[in-house]
């Protein structure tokens, strides 16, 4: 596996590597961003299976769009963009999946049991939960590029500069989305 | 040092808010809806029942990325066969056209069926990567190198 001893190897380092048949920088490269991808792609999945099932689709996509590349970076030097190229891959199978489900995913089962017990009363869980249900189906009905950001800065928790280059636009614009999306989310929980 | 509300929009999403977040949410109503609205957008942390569900992943992964592989192997001799039969298909028709009897020529209903423009065309699938993904051809399409920027403000 390259990078040995001193800093840890590139996730371009790593997907050339498995390219080039070193099946452990598959795994470490897998290793390096599942959770990350779990966070993104939760939010248009229905089931914990569902999520995991998007999350190794993504990687194995990922991995395709390097394969084709990599003959196009013809020097060693030039970084493959493996986790944008990631992102960008599960945003949209999240949504693809979304469509091809017809199904509106508010909020994973195992995780909202995670919320009960913290003092509050049945009736204002029920309340905070319908408000939350609203609020992440808004998200999903977000104009796709106000969504692909937001959910990549909220879910993926990235810096602007990251979910800018995973959706190929400029940082400013990825904030202009942002502060759009977050307007209009406001919006929708005012209307009676 | 103050903040304004652009920038404490800005601070959403980061691990934690800053000291200048905190207190300009304290004094501002907007960036307190704003907060709330982005807290109920937000999905809880990843519990230890999603962290366990990807334990193993990675091997699962591989095995899918070889399952895969073998497939398009086998898919691309197919197509290859299939193309090399097309080609002798063809290379046949012309060999018996050139040794049919001159009568049979003197019959077109008999000669008009042989199909030489279809064999000539044999239909070879894309057995690229992307023709695995079916279900996924904008995916496909949006990883293209290098990466479309459509859709900037
Ligand atoms: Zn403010």
């Amino acid at each position: 596996m390259p990078g040995g001893a001193g800093e840890p190897p590139t996730d371009g380092a790593l997907c050339r590597a498995f390219l080039a048949g070193d099946a452990q920088a598959f795994g470490e490269l897998v290793r390096r961003h599942e959770e990350l991808l779990l966070r993104v792609l939760r939010r248009y999945a229905s089931t914990l299976d569902e999520t995991r099932d998007l999350v190794q689709r993504a990687f194995l996509q990922a991995f395709q769009a390097a394969r084709r590349a990599l003959p196009r970076l013809a020097r060693e030097a030039d970084e493959v963009p493996f986790k944008p190229w990631l992102l960008r891959i599960a945003i949209n199978l999240g949504k693809n999946h979304l469509r091809d489900t017809s199904r509106w995913a508010t909020v994973p089962v195992d995780a909202a049991e995670g919320r009960r017990g913290e003092g509050a009363s049945a009736q204002e869980l029920l309340e905070r939960a319908e408000q939350e249900a609203a609020v992440r189906k808004a998200v999903l009905f977000l104009p796709r590029r106000q969504r692909e950001v937001f959910t990549l800065r909220i879910d993926g928790a990235l810096p602007f500069a990251e979910v800018a280059q995973a959706l190929g636009i400029t940082e400013g614009n990825a904030k202009t989305h942002f502060h759009h999306a977050v307007k209009r989310l406001k919006e929708e929980t005012r209307k009676p | 040092m103050t903040m304004t509300c652009e920038d404490f929009e800005l601070e959403l999403g980061a691990p934690a808010l800053s000291a200048l977040a905190r207190a300009h949410l304290e004094g501002c109503a907007s960036c307190r809806e704003t907060y709330e609205v982005v807290a109920l957008a937000a999905l809880p942390e990843v519990t230890a029942a999603e962290r366990a569900a990807l334990v193993g992943l990675s091997t699962s992964a591989l095995s899918a990325w070889r399952a895969q592989d073998r497939r398009r192997d086998v898919l691309s001799r197919v197509a290859s066969l299939a193309l090399a039969a097309g080609l002798g298909a063809v290379l046949a028709t012309g060999v018996m056209w050139k040794a049919r009897p001159a009568a049979v020529a003197e019959v077109p209903a008999l000669v008009q069926p042989v199909a030489a423009p279809v064999l000539l065309e044999p239909v070879v699938p894309d057995f690229s990567g992307d023709a695995f993904n079916s279900g996924d051809d904008e995916v496909s399409w949006e990883v293209s190198w290098p990466l479309v920027t459509e859709g900037d403000l």
